[in-house]
């Protein structure tokens, strides 16, 4: 039992920074642009917030620096993708490749390697008693209650309200936008602007929340994984949740079962890939809401 | 050139627009596209060397004198090239086609698996025998799992480049694994192979240097695609690639073409792990595909997509990636910014490509079978 305890607590600290990127990714794709880039957008989050919270401007700026300069990121996409019409595929790929080597450049360069402030853990009285999973839902850092409001926004945004609804008709059917007088490019924007804080606060959630400090490829191939955790999620905010559960499982268990045993943990870190892979093919089986610009 | 198959015949008067158009601007604009955004990518280098206080002539100095400075730096800038070029070549076919194979880093270490795995036990063979068994079955490897995410993307319509991807990570993993257990050398406690034998080694090119013969295997590749241009089996690669309507009209396999081509995209990868281990490292090692990573699909991109432009192009970045070294010795700047300048190449690339890349594969995903029962 103890060890189910574990096993929850570490899974959704790792669940924390996969979610928020996945929440941006899901309204990007909504709104029709394929966001490869991701993995650009979360490592200038994560060094943007080290570098502000290892400069001494308190941690609150570091996580809004962190959302802003994603969200620069996320404007280049925008530009060239978007308004200049490049191919959305090969953007967001430059900005995959160029982001963390930028951020690895300046990391390298500066030779700053302090640690950053350590973030309390905020808890719900009584509830965090709760026996195999209080500790796991009920005690966690600033980013698992921003991810847990944040999906509940963005789950409200697209069901209940007229913005909501805009980004997915522009996802399905930008000339019918065009037409009711609303400008798709706009709204994409918008959307990659948006996706671009969200995945900000998904990589600060690691230079700030799991790691502590900075360290090159900080992001490891997380931003990929969070493509396909939107893909498998159909579209929707819950399926994402359980997406970045099930990822965040297999690693917890990872790091679990290496320990005790003689499998070797090499292997195990396949795991979470061909995971995605299967997602991949499972996805294409099933009814989704999938954008129908979207180039799946 | 006519197009004849189960006695329907196309004359080329009929052929769609789309077709032509692949072929896109001649080869003096592609030039010029070249220089252009050459240009503007040294812009923005010196603009973030000299926000972290270097100085832009230094660091340029350092890069000629590892680059042209002397034979050996010359020899140097040509063994970077190599794999360059040869992923390339070989991924000119598939991307021609609107397919987009990111997943080099894991065919070259896979091929790199392969042929380490086949020199440590033809040890005593002939020279000749071990060189063309290894780097046969290096080219094979990489094919195989270039294919796999071909087949999938064929059978179900996954996105070739999240599953390209993926399949690196699986197969540094598998190796990894590999290095650490029944494939660990017996010198010391490292993720390391044992060093291969002086038989599988390529022969050297320039004496007295590291840069051997390989580099005419990767140049062979050119008439072999000039060929390929020309042929019957080119001219429905350019109708599979422009207009996928047109080649279920023609009874062209779709299927087949797409995992044809994506394994094609793996050959050059499997031989540059290849070369990378029996003639330059001697050894395999878990990230023995950091060296090129996915700078092959830059040269091909920035070669124009023909095998003349990825030449010029190889030799640019070969120089490039090998002046990035010479960085860290002679303005200290660490060669993180080379992945600057890759990532650059590529956005201006992408803005400048334009509509018709993100048209082809829009026209691709209509044309899945599944898809059109659902609706």
């Amino acid at each position: 039992m103890e060890t189910f305890e574990a096993v929850m607590n570490s899974s959704v600290r790792l669940m924390i920074p996969l979610l928020l990127a996945a929440l941006g990714e899901l309204i990007s794709e909504r709104a029709g642009v394929m966001n490869i880039g991701l993995e650009g957008y979360m490592t200038a989050g994560a060094f943007t917030a080290f570098a502000v919270a290892v400069g001494g401007w308190g941690l609150a700026p570091a996580i809004l620096l962190a959302a802003v300069a994603a969200s620069l990121v996320a404007g280049v996409m925008a530009i060239g993708a978007v308004w200049l019409r490049g191919n959305a595929i090969l953007v967001g790929f430059a900005l995959f490749v160029m982001l963390p080597g930028l951020a690895n450049f300046l990391y390298v360069q500066q030779n700053n390697q302090g640690a950053t402030p350590k973030l309390h853990l905020i808890s719900i009285p009584g509830l965090d008693d709760i026996p195999l999973i209080g500790r796991a839902l009920f005690a966690q850092n600033v980013f698992y209650w921003m991810a847990i409001v944040l999906c509940v926004v963005v789950y409200l945004l697209f069901s209940r309200t007229q913005a909501g609804l805009t980004v997915t008709a522009t996802g399905h059917e930008p000339e019918t936008v065009r037409k009711r007088g609303r400008s798709p490019r706009m709204v994409q924007t918008m959307a990659l602007l948006a996706c671009g804080a969200l995945a900000g606060l998904g990589g600060a959630s690691l230079s700030l929340g799991a790691v502590g400090s900075y360290q090159p490829n900080i992001v490891d191939g997380r931003g990929l994984i969070v493509i396909a955790i939107v893909i498998l999620g159909r579209w929707s905010v819950p399926g994402a949740v359980a997406g970045a559960f099930l990822i965040a499982l297999l690693d917890a268990l990872k790091l679990r079962v290496t320990q005790g045993s003689d499998i070797p943990v090499q292997l195990l870190g396949a795991l979470p890939w061909v995971v995605v892979i299967l997602m991949l093919v499972a996805s294409t089986r099933m009814h989704s809401h999938a954008p129908r610009t979207l180039t799946q | 050139m006519t197009l004849v198959r189960d006695g329907v015949e196309t004359p080329d008067a009929e052929v769609p627009e789309s077709v032509a158009s692949v072929e896109g601007p001649g080869f003096a604009g592609r030039l010029l596209t070249l220089a252009v955004t050459i240009g503007a990518c040294i812009l923005v280098l010196v603009a973030v060397l000299e926000a972290v206080d270097v100085d832009p002539v230094l660091a340029w100095n350092s890069i000629w004198n590892s680059t042209f400075g002397s034979t050996r730096n010359f020899s140097e800038t040509l063994v970077r090239a190599t794999p360059l070029l040869l992923v390339a070549l070989t991924l000119v076919p598939s991307l021609r086609a609107g397919l987009y194979n990111i997943g080099a880093p894991g065919q070259l270490a896979a091929g790199a698996l392969a042929a380490t795995w086949l020199a440590l036990h033809l040890g005593g063979q002939p020279q000749a025998v071990s060189l063309v068994v290894c780097g046969v079955s290096a080219a094979a490897t990489g094919a195989i799992v270039a294919a796999i995410p071909g087949w999938l993307k064929a059978q179900f319509g996954v996105n070739e480049i999240i599953t390209t991807l993926a399949m690196n990570f699986i197969v540094i993993s598998v190796i990894g694994w590999l290095l650490n257990g029944p494939f660990k050398g017996n010198y010391a406690n490292l993720p390391q192979s044992d060093l291969v034998p002086d038989n599988s080694t390529l022969p050297i090119l320039i004496p007295g240097t590291r840069a051997h013969y390989g580099i005419l295997i990767a140049l062979a590749f050119v008439p072999l695609l000039w060929a390929l241009d020309r042929s019957v089996v080119g001219y429905r690669l350019r109708v599979f690639g422009a207009n996928q309507q047109l080649t279920r009209q023609a009874h062209i396999s779709r299927r087949r073409y797409l995992i044809g081509l994506m394994a094609f995209g793996g050959v050059g990868a499997g031989l540059s792990g290849w070369m990378q281990v029996v003639t330059i490292d001697r050894q395999l090692y878990p990230t023995v595909a950091d060296p090129v990573g996915y700078a092959g699909l830059f040269v091909a991109l920035l070669g124009g997509l023909t095998a003349v432009g990825s030449v010029v192009a190889a030799f640019i970045l070969g120089a490039l990636l090998h002046g990035g070294d010479g960085l860290q010795v002679g303005a200290n700047v660490s060669p993180e910014i080379v992945q600057v300048v890759l990532g650059l190449i590529l956005l201006a690339y992408a803005i400048h490509r334009g509509r018709s890349a993100t048209r082809e594969i829009s026209i691709q995903k209509r044309r899945l079978p599944w898809r059109r029962s659902k609706r």
